[in-house]
């Protein structure tokens, strides 16, 4: 297979099952989407090429978290409210939770996967600018421009 | 609601801390994010990671969970990457992707408007440029004067049109790859848009130098080609007739193919060792390959099945060879 699927998974595995859980809030979820995170390191793993892998781990973890939300979004009698106002509380007051929740459904509709994992890292995990622009590899102002994109159709959204 | 979050002096977000504990910060990262951790008072939350990691290892022993991710690789083998699920539709992507790069695509139009107008400047020149296999192969025929035929009042006009835009497609190439670049490795990490100065300049390198090569070979393929005459003294006389807008064609199409065929082997190395695309795909990708090279060459070569041909079979062929070429170099590399 050529990666050590066990040394990764015991270097990282649990900082990969928190961060599932952290955004799927359910145990059970969280553990079989672990299982995937690592399933697509091992069938990219020419993309891991560096030793300090958390950070791809990391945001592959985050990928396959909101394609099941967006997955769960689409069948209603599956669908969890409450789960992605759990995802984008935390310790924020209501308006900011509303605002936050806003902005990630419409990141679900139309963004790119790139711009979910943008819009996570800064609104949900509180990275800056700068911290986000280092995790995915663009600039400052690329990311500062994704952002705003996304919230310039959420304008347009709640104008309509 | 971009500039709330980003001041350093918040909490340290949970992502930074798992990368610490991880060990996966460079050194003075992680003592910045140590230092913001003790001044919030949260230097405790290390060590609290660092258990539950012990009491998740515990809990899900890594025999059993690497046992399961084996399975479902061996699984996952006949289906499509499950990250690739649940994107937006194509062409939302497709009109996003233009309006983010709106900038870059005025650049490059810019690019091309000025070097077609620096073109039609030069025009003269370049016909001549292009013209050199006639100027130095034609007094060996022991004609008084080489001349090319304009068939219609608008040739000379048509044929310098063509060549200003040419000289603005060269002049805009360098953003153009780019784009190209960038579009290949959108998603993708850093060092693959690192790479994107490297692989501008080796495409644009590779492209003029093997314009310029073509150049070079054009008056040889001419004398080639005009050399099936009949010999002087047969009953029938053929006299080759040169018209402006057919030469002026077939050199601009020996020029791009050239040009588009120095691009090949850059193009797959440099996919190759960004670690865009594995080995893997590009074998995969040879029948696709094969495709565009026949429609590429059905583009330039409209004329017969033949000439598609003898444009399309080396472009795959090179295609292959820079495949096999990215293999033995990267093996090397690795091993």
């Amino acid at each position: 297979m050529g990666l050590p699927v066990e040394k990764l998974y015991e270097s990282h595995g649990p900082m990969v099952l928190r961060r599932c859980l952290r955004l799927l809030r359910n145990q059970a979820q969280a553990l079989d989407a672990m299982h995937d995170v690592f399933v697509e390191i091992l069938r990219r793993q020419e993309l891991l090429h560096d030793a300090a892998p958390a950070s791809l781990l990391l945001r592959t973890a985050t990928h396959v978290c909101l394609n099941r939300l967006r997955s769960e979004r689409r069948h209603p009698e599956d669908r969890d409210e409450a789960l992605l106002l759990a995802i984008a509380a935390e310790d924020d007051g209501p308006e900011s939770q509303i605002a936050a929740r806003r902005t990630l459904d419409a990141a679900f509709e139309v963004s790119p996967a790139s711009t979910r994992v943008m819009a996570v890292l800064h609104y949900v995990d509180r990275l800056t600018l700068d911290e986000v622009a280092a995790e995915v590899g663009l600039s400052v102002s690329g990311v500062r421009k994704r952002l705003r994109a996304l919230q310039q159709r959420l304008a347009l959204l709640e104008a309509g | 609601m971009l500039d709330d979050r980003a001041d350093p002096g918040q909490t340290v977000p949970e992502w930074l801390i798992e990368r610490l504990v991880a060990g996966d910060l460079p050194a003075d990262q992680a003592a910045y994010v140590r230092a913001r951790l003790a001044a919030h008072g949260r230097l405790h939350r290390i060590q609290e990671l660092t258990l539950a990691n012990r009491e998740t290892l515990a809990r899900y022993p890594a025999r059993s969970v690497a046992a399961e991710i084996e399975r479902r690789v061996a699984a996952s083998e006949i289906s499509p990457p499950a990250v690739a699920v649940g994107r937006a539709p194509l062409w939302q992507r497709i009109k996003q992707g233009f309006v983010e790069r709106r900038p870059n695509i005025a650049r490059t139009g810019l690019a091309f408007v000025g070097g077609a107008v620096l073109g039609w400047y030069l025009k003269r020149d370049l016909l001549v440029l292009l013209a050199r296999p006639v100027w130095l192969l034609w007094p060996k025929d022991g004609l008084e004067r080489p001349s090319i035929q304009a068939p219609s009042p608008d040739s000379l006009f048509h044929s310098y049109l063509w060549l200003a835009m040419a000289f603005g497609l060269v002049a805009a190439l360098p953003f153009l790859l780019r784009e190209l670049w960038v579009f290949a490795a959108s998603g993708v990490h850093s060092h693959a848009k690192k790479l994107t100065a490297r692989f501008v300049a080796s495409s644009v390198a590779a492209c003029v130098a093997s314009a310029w090569y073509c150049l070079r070979l054009l008056p040889r393929s001419f004398l080639y080609l005009t050399e099936f005459a009949l010999p002087a003294g047969s009953k029938l006389l053929v006299e080759p007739t040169l018209l402006l807008n057919d030469y002026v064609e077939f050199a601009m199409r020996a020029v791009l193919v050239f040009g588009v065929a120095a691009e090949i082997p850059v193009f797959v190395l440099f996919l190759r060792f960004a670690g865009i695309v594995a080995h893997q795909d590009l074998v995969r990708f040879f029948r696709y390959f094969a495709a565009l090279a026949l429609v590429f060459a059905a583009l330039v070569m409209p004329r017969d099945p033949l000439s598609v041909l003898l444009v399309a079979v080396p472009l795959a062929a090179l295609y292959g060879v820079s495949v096999g070429l990215a293999f033995v170099i990267f093996r090397r590399r690795a091993g």
